[in-house]
């Protein structure tokens, strides 16, 4: 096999194809966004240079503002949550509990569903009449609670924030499974004869060999928050007066119903640098570390 | 031998995706064969009825045109549709014939070339040209051409249960403070005066657009039309108050900024609120539910005594060609179909719209519903909703500001905050 993949016109035929595609479908639509971003265009008509003007335009385009607020509440927020409930979930289930299969095809489900069908039936629990959240509340005496929570500006933001966490909950706890798995459980075995107890084994075993497999995880929940769209169009389309909108929402808004796609492409380009920020800061704080025993 | 797997592999990779990516299946040759001309149009929902209605035009010119053209029929939902037309637009891809909102939203299309002119078509045929009257065609007109044939025309009433007016002993208000007695009675008799739908933001748009003009009529609403005047306008706030005043009498459900429009839709037509405000598009799905016995029309009465006619109204439904219809002879005879009386009455007959043509109707076919809302509209001057007079943006900030009063926000803040909106989006 070693010697197949020697020959650099075997490897060429085995990449090409792939790296064709992605430069087709990929790369050239992000070059040809970030050309279109220093252009006035609705694309009906020929298109007009203006430099850097949609870029100074977002630093005065209050919804802009808005969205980057909103993405990067909603990065904090899913990230805290997934990787500490979803790593708590992940061992536990590590532990071979009775059910475990069971539980974490449960768990993983909701990461199948598609977007818009888990928010539609977020959309019924929310109901602020016959939903499920507010029935709870007040069976349990605390109608006080009880809220429009995606039409009230102080609550929408963070219930669609939830309906995105509880989605993909279970997705980056099997992640976090897979990498437990991977361990050689000898390391266990040996601590455990050391004395260190399950704790000890946790911090100083589980989680330096889970370092490479958190860092991709952390990637794919930044990047997955920072390009949120699905479950807002469906729950509150951007609304109450901009209070769930994202930079994805924001962007469809001004390029399919706006026709400025000029402008569109330069939302584009500021969630890709948002994108690329969070990614290179991740892989510092997250450096690929191969540890020795 | 592990040489020549790899390049199979590699060989079936290759294939794989040029089938993938896949080319046309081969256009058909044979030279009777009709050219097939596209035409999209928005379906489904509540206005099923008129989209049977578009699909009985479309058989019948398939049956009888002398083009050898075969119309397709493409249809999705609202919110779709309001992304296929400049997807296909951008991409020179656009349907043969398609349905359109006019004036703002309609216009960069026209601007840019993509809408097929009918002056030549009108010139020519002087008897099709007669059937529009007044200002109909006023919003498919640019710099003087005409890009569309306007169908039907839409009016805002509100709509209400006869049965719970009798039972709260209300009747109908010709005056604000009647309109005010009515909802404080109904509110007392334990029935929610309105359903509304204020999660979807053009809903409660609609609404406070009825107030804006009751408050300060045309005059205010050709401020921003001609842009004469701007959104810091007194009237503006002015309207804007008297939803909160509306909204502190308990005139809408609990919750109404959580409840969607098919929602607030369903509450009215299962008898839980007396009233909806709503545009004659829904007459078809009201009588069919309701009753025609039990539902009457009026039009919100003025705030301000002084203003003339101020109920909204619009041009809602044109059809126009595009630029790169494969036959345009053909297109415009199908469009034609569409102003013609007996499609015209029909429109009005089963779907509920007023006609855009001048077209005489049979009383006795018409139902008591669209008789009543027919004896009490006047000319129609169009106020239509500011999504489409202004386009997408624009409009959908007023609808957005619109929410944002009617959920307690400071309506003098709001529009302020709408003006600089405007003058972001003019530079």
């Amino acid at each position: 096999m070693n010697k197949a993949f020697s020959r650099k016109r075997d490897i060429l035929l085995f990449v090409g194809p792939a790296f064709a595609v992605y430069v087709v479908f990929c790369l050239y639509p992000l070059v040809d966004n970030m050309y279109l971003s220093f252009f006035k265009t609705d694309l009906l008509q020929q298109k007009q240079f203006i430099g850097l003007k949609n870029y100074s335009k977002l630093f005065i385009d209050e919804t802009f503002w808005i969205s980057v607020k909103n993405v990067l509440t909603w990065t904090v927020i899913c990230y805290a949550v997934q990787m500490v409930v979803g790593l708590f979930f992940a061992y536990i289930l590590f532990q071979k509990i009775k059910g475990a299969r069971f539980f974490q095809t449960v768990f993983f489900m909701p990461s199948v569903i598609c977007g818009t069908a888990i928010a539609l039936l977020w959309t019924f629990i929310y109901h602020p009449t016959f939903g499920v959240l507010n029935g709870l509340l007040t069976a349990a005496g605390l109608e006080n609670l009880c809220h429009n929570w995606l039409a009230e500006e102080q609550t929408a933001i963070y219930a669609v924030i939830v309906i995105s966490m509880w989605q993909f909950l279970g997705y980056h706890m099997v992640i976090h499974l897979s990498g437990m798995k991977n361990i050689n459980f000898e390391l266990f075995e040996a601590a455990e004869i050391d004395g260190a107890n399950k704790w000890q084994q946790f911090w100083r075993i589980m989680m330096p060999n889970l370092r490479n497999i958190l860092r991709i995880d952390s990637v794919l929940i930044v990047t997955g928050c920072l390009k949120a769209y699905d479950i807002i169009v469906v729950t509150t389309a951007g609304g109450p007066s901009h209070a769930t909108e994202t930079l994805a929402t924001h962007m469809y808004m001004q390029g399919f119903r706006g026709l400025k796609f000029g402008y569109s492409s330069a939302i584009a380009v500021a969630l890709l640098i948002l994108c690329i920020v969070f990614t290179a800061f991740i892989n510092q704080v997250l450096k690929e570390r191969h540890d020795e025993y | 031998m592990k040489k020549f797997l790899s390049l199979i592999l590699a060989a079936v990779m290759i294939l794989s995706l040029v089938t993938a990516c896949g080319t046309k299946p081969a256009e058909p040759t044979a030279s009777d064969e009709p050219t097939e001309l596209r035409f999209m149009f928005i379906g489904g929902g509540d206005i099923s009825a008129k989209e049977k209605l578009y699909t009985e035009i479309v058989e019948e010119f398939n049956a009888t045109n002398t083009y050898n053209c075969k119309i397709v029929i493409e249809t999705c939902d609202d919110p779709t549709y309001k992304t296929k037309i400049p997807t296909l637009m951008t991409q020179n891809d656009m349907a043969d014939i398609f349905w359109t909102w006019d004036r703002g939203f309609l216009q960069p299309y026209v601007e840019a070339g993509k809408v097929y002119c009918l002056d030549d078509a009108l010139a020519a045929d002087e008897e099709w040209a007669s059937r529009f009257g007044g200002s109909i065609m006023d919003g498919v007109t640019f710099n003087g051409k005409v890009y569309g044939a306007p169908h039907t025309n839409i009016v805002y009433p509100v709509y209400y249960n006869k049965t719970i007016f009798q039972q709260c002993g209300v009747t109908v208000p010709h005056t604000w403070d009647e309109f005010i007695t009515m909802c404080d009675t109904l509110n007392e008799n334990g029935v929610i005066p309105f359903a509304m739908g204020g999660q979807d933001a053009w809903v409660m748009g609609q609404f406070l657009l009825r107030l804006v003009c009751g408050v300060g009529g045309v005059e205010l609403y050709d401020k921003i039309r001609y842009a004469t005047g701007t959104w810091e306008d007194e009237g503006f706030t002015e309207a804007g108050e008297l939803l909160q005043e509306l909204i502190d009498r308990n005139i809408f459900e609990e919750n109404f900024a959580g409840v969607g429009y098919d929602e607030a839709m369903s509450m009215f037509l299962n008898g839980e609120t007396a009233m909806w405000h709503m545009g004659n598009w829904v007459t078809a799905s009201v009588i069919e539910k309701l009753g025609e016995e039990n539902v009457g029309v009026f039009y919100m009465p003025n705030y301000n005594p002084n203003v003339g006619n101020a109920n909204l109204s619009a041009v809602d439904d044109n059809i126009c060609i595009a630029e790169t219809c494969k036959n345009k002879e053909a297109a415009v005879a199908f469009l034609k179909m569409f102003s013609e009386p007996y499609w015209q009455e029909r429109a009005f007959l089963e779907v509920g719209l007023f006609p855009a043509t001048n077209v005489e109707l049979d009383p006795a076919k018409v139902d008591a519903v669209s008789i009543e809302l027919m004896s009490i509209t006047d000319e129609i001057d169009p106020i239509g909703p500011f999504d489409i007079l202004l386009g997408a943006n624009m409009g959908n900030e007023f609808n957005n500001i619109s929410v944002a009063i009617a959920t307690g926000k400071d309506p003098a803040e709001q529009f302020a905050a709408l003006q600089a909106f405007a003058e972001f989006e003019a530079e």
